[in-house]
């Protein structure tokens, strides 16, 4: 069974490899946004925590359309129903299929960092504490985006409006990076909350998301 | 054996199944008919455990379907395309065949791709296939998954006359060899020994 796990992630993976033009877009999109936001207040004196935000938002809009672009592509009908009828039960394909968006997004997020903190006028001294910060916001973002993405991509229009009932879970990703700039960024602590976070979201968001999916889009 | 009772299916108001009793048998084909909307297609779903029921049972021997007895015999062909567009024929096999937990056979995935296509480049993107070429993909899983409850939900459509008579070839192997094929369509196929449920 191992083997075939195994076998099933280089599949996802390589799916999502070809998957990689989107997140190109998607990524250049937050390049151009930095770069407006950059040139517009070039200026005045900016705290670096207004950057950081810029930073989050961007990345959560860019989270959520490329989950809900995969979603929609791999959850359709008829494959859904080809996934139901798996030896993997829905949940660990859920759960794969996040981890390769994840994987394919922070590869584009270090790729691209030092041109939005260039940008962004951000310290580099801090290059390699905010790419972990982000890193590991992304995980928890990406795992409460495929909830989202799979109540919003249900058969009856009316439950799309109802995705937005997980945008509170994004609020405490921001709260608590931001915080993180506040307390002390070398501090390995302030990342804690992050991981528990993912591990929050590692336990209920593939059983959650493959409800939605079983419920709503069958 | 599978047995359905009693069973009924709603979607909204309205009553799509009304309580089917049906029994397959293993080496049974059993042909689903009945016009556009009547329900085939929902029933097909029910009985791979796809959708609940609003009332009644399906049962596989004396076991009530769940997830681990659908996916470890019953193979499902929805009518529309399920394979990835951008991955190539040879990608898309390999995938799906991981998915049904199959190791794939390079040599039985050669013998099954010259049985049904006269000319076909597995390193060609899905995308690029012939409307043809892509239905006869799922005949090609078919061949290469080994389950004993085949569902096949308009499995001609599509199909052009030389590939309906080898589907049909297909099917009756699988009968011989103790297969159970249960088939909605509009397309009567040259099989004998049908047995024939009439939905409406």
């Amino acid at each position: 069974m191992m083997k075939k796990f195994y076998l099933l992630c280089l599949k996802e993976w390589r799916l999502m490899l070809l998957k990689s033009t989107q997140t190109l877009i998607l990524f250049c999109f937050i390049v151009m946004a930095s770069s407006i936001f950059g040139l517009s207040l070039r200026y005045i004196q900016i705290d670096s925590k207004i950057s950081m935000t810029i930073i989050w938002i961007l990345l959560f809009l860019v989270v959520i359309i490329k989950v809900e672009k995969v979603y929609l592509e791999d959850f359709s009908d008829p494959k859904i129903q080809q996934y139901l009828n798996s030896i993997f039960a829905l949940e660990v394909i859920v759960l794969v299929k996040n981890v390769m968006i994840y994987i394919n997004l922070v590869l584009f997020f270090l790729i691209t960092s030092p041109l939005i903190f260039l940008t962004l006028s951000l310290d580099f001294k801090f290059f390699w504490q905010i790419n972990i910060l982000a890193a590991l916001s992304l995980l928890s973002l990406v795992f409460i985006s495929s909830i989202t993405a799979s109540i919003s991509n249900s058969k009856s229009n009316r439950l799309a409006i109802t995705s937005v009932v997980t945008l509170p879970l994004f609020i405490p990703i921001l709260i608590f990076s931001i915080g993180a700039l506040d307390i002390d960024l070398g501090n390995m602590n302030s990342y804690l909350f992050f991981f528990a976070y993912f591990l929050l979201n590692l336990a209920f968001s593939p059983l959650l998301t493959s409800f939605a999916l079983k419920k709503l889009s069958m | 054996m599978l047995k359905i009772s009693n069973l009924s299916f709603a979607r909204g108001n309205k009553l799509v199944l009304k309580k089917i009793n049906l029994s397959i048998s293993h080496s049974e084909i059993v042909l689903i008919k009945g016009p556009n909307g009547s329900g085939k297609s929902t029933l097909l779903s029910c009985l791979a455990n796809f959708i609940e029921p609003l009332e009644g049972t399906v049962h596989y021997y004396s076991d009530l379907i769940n997830p681990t007895i659908s996916s470890k015999n019953f193979i499902f062909i929805s009518e529309e395309n399920y394979a990835y567009e951008d991955l190539s024929v040879l990608e898309n096999i390999h995938y799906w065949l991981t998915i049904n937990g199959v190791t794939p056979n390079d040599k039985a995935i050669d013998r099954s791709i010259n049985y049904l296509y006269s000319e076909l480049n597995i390193n060609k993107k899905f995308l690029h296939l012939s409307f043809g070429q892509k239905r006869k993909l799922r005949m090609l899983l078919l061949m290469l998954i080994d389950k004993p409850i085949w569902i096949l939900d308009d499995p001609f459509n599509g199909l052009d006359e030389e590939s309906i008579k080898k589907l049909t070839k297909i099917i009756s192997m699988k009968r011989d060899q103790q297969g159970m094929i249960i088939i909605a369509t509009h397309i009567m196929p040259m099989l004998t020994g049908l047995k024939e449920y009439n939905l409406l």
